[in-house]
């Protein structure tokens, strides 16, 4: 075996600037395909990072039909008891317990619709980035009265931290309409245009006051501890939360549109990975049938001295597999400088919006083991199969046509 | 057929098609050569040496008639089944010498050896002794593109020889080299002829050849024109 290894080594080292064109040039291949995937892995992580790190919540629990109705006497069922529970459950990292209620907000030069949010600041530090995303005043300090809105809602209203508006909401119990007033505590800037043009939010117990709703809440929002448990079906987290009344929905279910981006990635990335090999198929094909005219009188001298077909043939596979991988040798090092290079600062799409998701950061590559070895593997068993059709080409010479032929 | 007869061709033909045209290369040759014979086939340019060594060799397949070598028919073979008799049967020594350039010499020489599964201990003790033979003895390790006409036709020679072969073919052996080199290589040879009892059949024009053979066979037109025998 290591004689003709020897012999593929040395073989391809015979042109070497043919060698290394072939295999820069199907190197840049799996370079792209490393690329492609990194960007767009960086791309959806980044767009599920805000999905759900910014205020969703990675999955969220209601009660049934509240979020078609937005019902407010549709608590969550059994609420103070399920939050506990979720708190000490080993999946769970945090939850935090909300109230969710259409809302009239009015300061004395304008008014809009919004929807209003009951939050725990202590709870919802841990899952959503609204305290971070304050760029005047303070995020629901101990004041009752205190309400957060957007910039742009800030600016709609014509107010400050500090001015008073009033909020009015319908309440649990009848569906009377409860009203307030407000200060406003402060006023966030998050990027996102849902987030500051139509939430305000108040603290959960002056929501619960305000929307009659006792020591109920309507959503509770879930970071669990691997992310991956919001995509995994098969979790015992959803039969265990999902019934009893209420439901249980991972990000996927809640942004579908960011889940059917996530499945149109792959089905880039497989298409792209396609169309790059065949670009490699022939590359290589062209590589080794460039060689194999070449020595086409060589080959014949082989089968005159006894060289067996399939032995002949082996020797093209085991070419083959050197240049294969030559390739992807290079190619995961081209991959990995222009991943390096691209992740420095990043693509700057910020603000765009995307399957229903503003992008907050710029897109940086995501370095998965797969782009690694998957592909890599990938490359060399289908180079082999690629390389089959010289090697039986030259196996199905006959010695005395083959030693007839030269270039 | 002859047992002694390590070769024997009976009513071998050869005809290419070129467009509409038919060229017969080779008209019935019968020919028999016996185990040791030094024979050289003679003729000029276009007169069937190097097709009827290719048929011997079963490098072509003949338009009718038979080739036994060393006793065995081989128009039924398989071309696995012809690689291997080959292998096991028969030495090349070719005209361009025609050894792997990115071989070295030991390796160009173990090859053969190496196709017949002979384990790595005794391929390197057989490559090491064959090359002394030839006087390549401290060249192992260079390539062929380092060494001189002759001493890559010792290679080749040597690459011949070190399976012991019941036959060799040699095509126009000393057509690219100087006379000298051509006459050493004929007595090395020779040499090993009369050392090995191994039977040599050569196609060549050169006279050296010629002169130093034991039995000449000339060809003109496809056809044997003479096959005289001379003492050694």
């Amino acid at each position: 075996m290591g004689f003709y290894l020897r012999l593929a080594w040395r073989n391809n080292l015979r042109n070497k600037r043919r060698t290394f064109l072939a295999a820069l040039a199907v190197g840049l291949g799996l370079a792209a395909l490393i690329f492609t995937d990194a960007v767009s892995s960086g791309m959806l992580k980044g767009l599920i990072d805000t999905a759900t790190g910014t205020f969703m919540g990675q999955a969220q629990l209601h009660r049934r039909g509240f979020m078609d109705t937005m019902d407010p006497d549709l608590h969550v069922k059994d609420g103070p008891r399920l939050l506990e529970e979720l708190r000490s459950d080993p999946l769970v990292l945090r939850a935090a317990p909300r109230s969710l209620s259409f809302a009239m907000i009015a300061s004395p030069t304008n008014s809009g619709s919004v929807m209003l949010y009951g939050l725990d600041p202590e709870a919802e530090r841990g899952v959503s980035r609204l305290e971070k995303a304050v760029k005047k005043g303070d995020f629901l300090k101990e004041d009752g009265d205190s309400v957060v809105i957007g910039r742009r809602l800030a600016e709609t209203l014509g107010v400050e931290p500090g001015d008073r508006v009033v909020i009015t909401a319908a309440a649990a119990g009848g569906g009377d309409l409860a009203q307030a007033l407000f200060r406003v505590g402060g006023v966030l800037d998050s990027g996102s245009r849902a987030m500051d043009s139509d939430m305000a939010f108040i603290r959960l117990s002056r929501a619960q006051k305000l929307l009659n709703l006792g020591d109920n809440f309507h959503e509770i929002a879930v970071d669990f501890r691997s992310v991956k448990t919001a995509e995994d079906k098969t979790s015992p987290f959803w039969r265990k939360y999902g019934g009893g009344g209420n439901e249980a929905k991972g990000w996927p279910e809640l942004v579908p549109e960011l889940a059917a981006a996530k499945d149109l990635n792959a089905f880039g990335i497989f298409l792209t990975a396609v169309i790059l090999s065949g670009i490699v198929a022939l590359g290589i094909m062209n590589a080794l049938f460039m060689s194999l005219y070449e020595r086409m009188f060589e080959f014949g001298v082989l089968r005159a001295i006894g060289t067996r077909p399939w032995r002949l043939g082996l020797m093209i596979v085991g070419e083959a597999a050197v240049l294969s991988a030559l390739s992807s040798l290079l190619g995961m090092l081209i991959g990995y400088a222009a991943c390096r290079i691209v992740g420095i600062h990043g693509l700057d799409y910020t603000g765009v919006d995307y399957a229903g998701v503003t992008m907050l950061q710029p897109i940086r590559p995501v370095y998965r083991a797969l782009q690694y070895w998957l592909y890599p593997s990938a490359l060399f068993v289908f180079t082999l199969l690629v390389s089959l059709y010289p090697a039986v080409y030259a196996a199905r010479m006959s010695p005395v046509k083959a030693m007839r032929r030269s270039l | 057929m002859d047992k002694e007869n390590v070769i024997e061709t009976k009513g071998v033909t050869k005809t290419y098609q070129s467009g509409e045209v038919k060229v017969h290369a080779l008209h019935p040759v019968d020919l028999a050569v016996a185990r040791g014979e030094f024979t050289a086939i003679a003729g000029p340019s276009g007169s069937g040496k190097t097709t009827l060594l290719n048929l011997i060799s079963g490098l072509d397949t003949p338009s009718s008639g038979k080739v036994r070598l060393a006793g065995r028919e081989i128009g039924a073979m398989s071309q696995s089944e012809l690689s291997d008799f080959r292998r096991d049967h028969i030495g090349f020594i070719f005209q361009a010498y025609n050894l792997i350039p990115v071989l070295t010499v030991e390796e160009n020489v173990e090859y053969v050896l190496l196709l017949r599964g002979v384990p790595p201990g005794e391929r390197a003790e057989r490559v090491k002794r064959i090359l002394e033979e030839v006087g390549l003895s401290g060249k192992h390790g260079r390539f062929p593109s380092q060494l001189s006409g002759g001493q890559q036709q010792r290679v080749a020679i040597a690459r011949a020889m070190v399976s012991g072969p019941d036959i060799i073919l040699a095509d126009e052996p000393t057509a690219n080299l100087d006379s000298a080199t051509g006459a050493a290589l004929m007595d090395m040879m020779r040499g090993l002829n009369e050392g090995r009892g191994m039977t040599f059949l050569f196609s060549t024009h050169d006279r050296m050849i010629m002169e130093k053979s034991t039995r000449l066979i000339a060809l003109k037109d496809g056809r044997i024109d003479s096959d005289t025998r001379r003492q050694r």
